[in-house]
């Protein structure tokens, strides 16, 4: 393979290899692990305490509001990074089958709302939505309705409203750039053989853009996780995620160690839904 | 791709359209706002005005804080896609030692919660006496980015044939010739696409930014202190501004740099 | 625990684009470097200082108290040089070593204060084993807005915040410790700020009670105004007391404000000298200049908040305020105000 092999490439090989194991290693494990440390430190009456336990994490496990919030809160960004891809998956398909520079003009166009700053489109999604936002004046005007709807009115589908429309970019994307990959004589193939559109989508191209479908609905799972802004902003009392949970123990909590305890809890669980999600992909 | 029907050629450019409008109708509300002045909370529509770009060009801590955003992200973005074109090589050729493991902690940053990376990035840089700066920023938006570019590259490698890199060494190239010509012109859309969600990570970036920064602002970090005071008009402004630079560069780019041949699939 | 590095050779391997950095991580070291909330160090401020003073004020504006905590703490006050800290706050920042005594005779106009700021001994939670540690700067109460249309008459106790009457229609204030302590104001407990476990309890299910009656919890003052603007809203724990009733007024909100009679809550804003500051002088320097009446004059008209300085309408003579003090526990009232919110 690349690199591989080569007699005169052998420095650069070295080189890659160096840069490889070590840049991760000084500026990812370095700076984790020893962070990490203190999630066996613990804390009690507002004072950290250097010798090592494992209590932070068994208090995950024996206090009741942890694991019920980490379950809403995975069902909840699962809802989002499976929504984002439903909708994604379309626009991607379409922008797909267009050709020449429209195709790339429009894919430009799904990406460029990403660089308007996400507190703005978080207010502005959050006074389109409210009990006298502009959708429920909208609708009221339009005579749809009579009474302002409180379907959207910061509850948890405010969230997955919010959360998706802010990340479907980073589902089209990658699902647009997999679509893209598949041969075009694997389709015509397929159609000369006297296979329906249909027939065509599910057996040749639906599979072929799998893997894009998988990193796609992991961008959108990780991000949708990783936000603790959104449910704040438009998920009313009920807002409440693990994500917040997290940036509590990091401020007010005054409790690192926890804090430390829990993020790695939380990126065991997200990397065990994303192995899911890769295993899913080679078996079909 | 294939010749769609017409009932499901209309049906997808619907959603299609449904989609833009979920991302373009909350970019409405600002940018409407930033024409008009707004007095006792409600927009003075029979006025349009230009006073909120007026205020934005004496606003020069905004304007310094969007300079080092952009700094910051087109610093990132650059090391992260050619770090991610490195490791992608590195890990899906031959070298498999340790791959499993190398490529969950390329991830661990995109996982963990952003205060966290920001936290233990801080302390680190302070036990080896980095001093914070926008470089330590820049080096903290690499290691959170990496994973986006790192994944789509090595998606898009996986696809790659290993037929043509078989073939173009039985052609007598060497490695890097193999590199040049064979595997990055096949790479060249994942790796605007990785740079391009890369750059719009960073670009929104407020906790690990805050924490590792020294003594500089950036665009988020400004914005999300505001949020106390509530957002001055000129804000909309910028984000209106914003939107139109880069909706203009995206078909300038689209236009003049995309060779003809590249039209139709 | 930790790992030693070369540091030449970290900043090599970070330097991988050079090209693109023009900028600015080996600046000079006669900057003062201020950690501050928005409205603290307004541009014209920092302008009119450097010409004064010939020191350039580099300021960076935070969101919350516990990104203060996080950025002072994770560089153990090395990154900045003065800061902006509540009183209540404070305490855990001289008890962790992070600050540096201010010394009154640098900050002349320390003497030109209000009355009740004059007396810094008075002040609680400032001095520690005779030494300032901060200096009073910003103060506001944390009293009731109430919709005059909707609420009449005007409310006078906390207690009108779990009328069901009013359900869907409150705003409350997410925060652990703020909303125990008043909770303890309103259940009539003499410290509010130290509890003993069944008085937490007891508090807990009261707030379990509270959030069936609110429609959302707000963080910023901007957020509550746009919640406000967007639903019918009738009542507002104001964290942010006089600032809020400025912004909501300044939208056309026709509504009142009120210190209920079972005391208000009231944070006093300081500046504080980090432990890693690196000109001290240029550090009260800053200090010593917002504490003109001018500014603290700017301040207010621009924020609604209460100054030190000048005199405001921000807390009627007759109000009783209750002055912020650190809480007996945070991190319990932190995990108890957890479970309230994951109550479903």
């Amino acid at each position: 393979m690349l690199f591989v092999g080569d007699r005169q490439a052998k420095g650069w090989r070295i080189a890659i290899s160096a840069l490889a194991y070590g840049l991760p290693f000084l500026f990812i494990i370095a700076p984790l692990l020893s962070f990490l440390t203190y999630s066996f430190f613990w804390v009690e009456g507002g004072q950290m305490h250097y010798d090592l336990t494992w209590r932070n994490y068994s208090r995950f496990f024996t206090d009741a509001i942890f694991i019920p919030v980490l379950w809403q809160t995975c069902l909840l960004c699962l809802a989002v990074a499976v929504l984002a891809a439903l909708l994604g998956y379309p626009v991607a398909f379409r922008l797909a089958t267009l050709s020449g520079r429209r195709k790339y003009i429009l894919l430009m166009l799904v990406l460029v709302p990403l660089l308007m700053s996400y507190i703005i489109k978080i207010y502005a999604i959050r006074s389109i939505l409210g009990g006298n936002g502009f959708l429920n004046r909208f609708l009221v005007w339009a005579n749809l309705i009579d009474q302002p709807l409180t379907l959207f009115v910061f509850n948890l589908n405010a969230v997955l409203l919010t959360l998706t429309v802010l990340l479907i970019p980073f589902a089209i994307l990658p699902i647009f750039l997999s679509l893209e990959r598949i041969p075009k004589n694997l389709i015509e193939a397929s159609t000369d053989l006297g296979a329906s559109n249909w027939q065509t989508f599910c057996r040749v191209i639906l599979p072929l853009s799998l893997p894009g479908v998988v990193t796609a609905t992991s961008f959108v799972f990780v991000l949708a996780i990783g936000d603790f802004l959104t449910p704040q902003m438009v998920g009313g009392p009920n807002g409440f995620t693990f994500g917040r949970i997290i940036y509590s123990q990091f401020g007010a909590a005054f409790n690192w160690p926890f804090g430390a305890a829990l993020s790695v809890i939380l990126a065991l669980v997200m990397s065990a839904v994303i192995a899911l999600g890769r295993r899913f992909e080679r078996q079909t | 791709m294939m010749q769609l029907s017409r009932l499901a050629s209309f049906g997808l450019s619907a959603l299609t359209a449904l989609v833009f409008v979920l991302l373009y109708g909350p970019l409405l509300v600002p940018i409407t706002s930033s024409f008009f002045e707004i007095a006792r909370g409600d927009v003075q529509w029979t006025s349009p005005s230009l006073s909120a770009y007026a205020a934005l060009t004496r606003n020069e801590g905004i304007i310094t804080a969007f300079l080092n955003t952009l700094i910051v992200g087109f610093s990132a973005t650059f090391l992260a896609v050619l770090l991610g074109i490195l490791f992608a090589i590195h890990y899906r050729n031959g070298a498999t030692f340790g791959r499993d493991l190398m490529q969950f902690v390329i991830f661990l940053p995109f996982l963990m919660p952003p205060i966290m990376i920001g936290l233990s990035l801080l302390i680190f840089f302070r036990e080896t006496d980095v001093p914070r700066s926008l470089l330590t920023v820049i080096i903290g938006h690499t290691v959170f980015v990496l994973a986006l570019a790192y994944r789509t590259i090595v998606v898009r490698l996986q696809s790659l044939s290993v037929s043509y890199i078989e073939a173009s060494y039985d052609l007598g190239a060497s490695s890097w010739q193999t590199f040049v010509y064979v595997v990055l012109p096949n790479l060249k859309s994942a790796l605007i696409g990785a740079a391009i969600l890369c750059f719009a990570l960073s670009f929104d970036e407020t906790m690990i930014s805050l924490l590792v920064t020294g003594t500089d602002n950036t665009l988020p970090i400004r914005l999300w202190a505001m949020m106390r005071l509530g957002f001055t008009p000129d804000i909309n402004a910028l984000v209106a501004l914003i939107l139109a630079f880069t909706t203009l560069m995206c078909v300038l780019a689209v236009r003049y740099l995309l060779p003809k041949e590249a039209e139709g699939t | 625990m930790t790992i030693k590095l070369n540091r030449r050779a970290m900043i090599a391997m970070g330097v991988a684009a050079p090209a693109l950095l023009r900028t600015s991580w080996a600046r000079a070291t006669s900057e003062l470097r201020v950690m501050a909330w928005q409205g603290y160090a307004d541009d014209d401020w920092v302008k009119e200082f450097q010409e004064q003073t010939g020191i350039t004020a580099q300021v960076v504006f935070i969101g919350t108290d516990d990104e203060i905590w996080a950025k002072i703490k994770g560089s153990e006050g090395k990154d900045f040089d003065v800061f902006a800290v509540n009183t209540a706050q404070l305490q855990r920042y001289i008890d962790g070593g992070l600050t540096t005594p201010h010394d009154l005779a640098k900050l002349p106009n320390q003497k030109n204060v209000l009355p009740r700021f004059q007396d810094l001994a008075q002040i609680k939670g400032i001095m520690r084993d005779g030494k300032v540690h901060a200096i009073p700067f910003c103060f506001d109460s944390i009293g009731l807005i109430y919709d005059k249309a909707k609420v009449s008459p005007a409310p006078d106790s906390f207690t009108i915040l779990w009328d069901p009457k009013y359900k869907g229609k409150v705003l409350a204030y997410d925060n652990g410790e703020h909303n125990f302590s008043f909770t303890a104001l309103t259940l009539g407990f003499p410290d509010p700020f130290h509890l003993s476990p069944e008085q937490m309890g007891q508090i807990k299910a009261k707030l379990s009670e509270l959030k069936q009656n609110v429609l959302s919890f707000y963080t910023t003052p901007d957020e509550a105004l746009q919640l406000y603007k967007s639903n019918d809203v009738a009542l507002i724990w104001a964290n942010y007391g006089q600032q809020q009733v400025k912004a909501m007024k300044d939208a056309g909100a026709d509504i009142g404000y009120v210190n209920p009679k079972e005391g208000a809550l009231a944070w006093l804003d300081t500046w504080a000298m980090t432990s890693g500051v690196q000109d001290k002088d240029a550090a009260e320097a800053w200090v010593n200049f917002l504490l003109q009446k001018k500014i603290g004059e700017q301040l207010s008209e621009r924020t609604g908040f209460g100054n030190t300085v000048a005199e405001t309408g921000s807390a009627n003579a007759n109000d009783k305020l209750v002055w912020l003090e650190f809480v007996e526990d945070p991190t319990k009232r932190s995990d108890l105000w957890n479970e309230v919110k994951a109550q479903p």
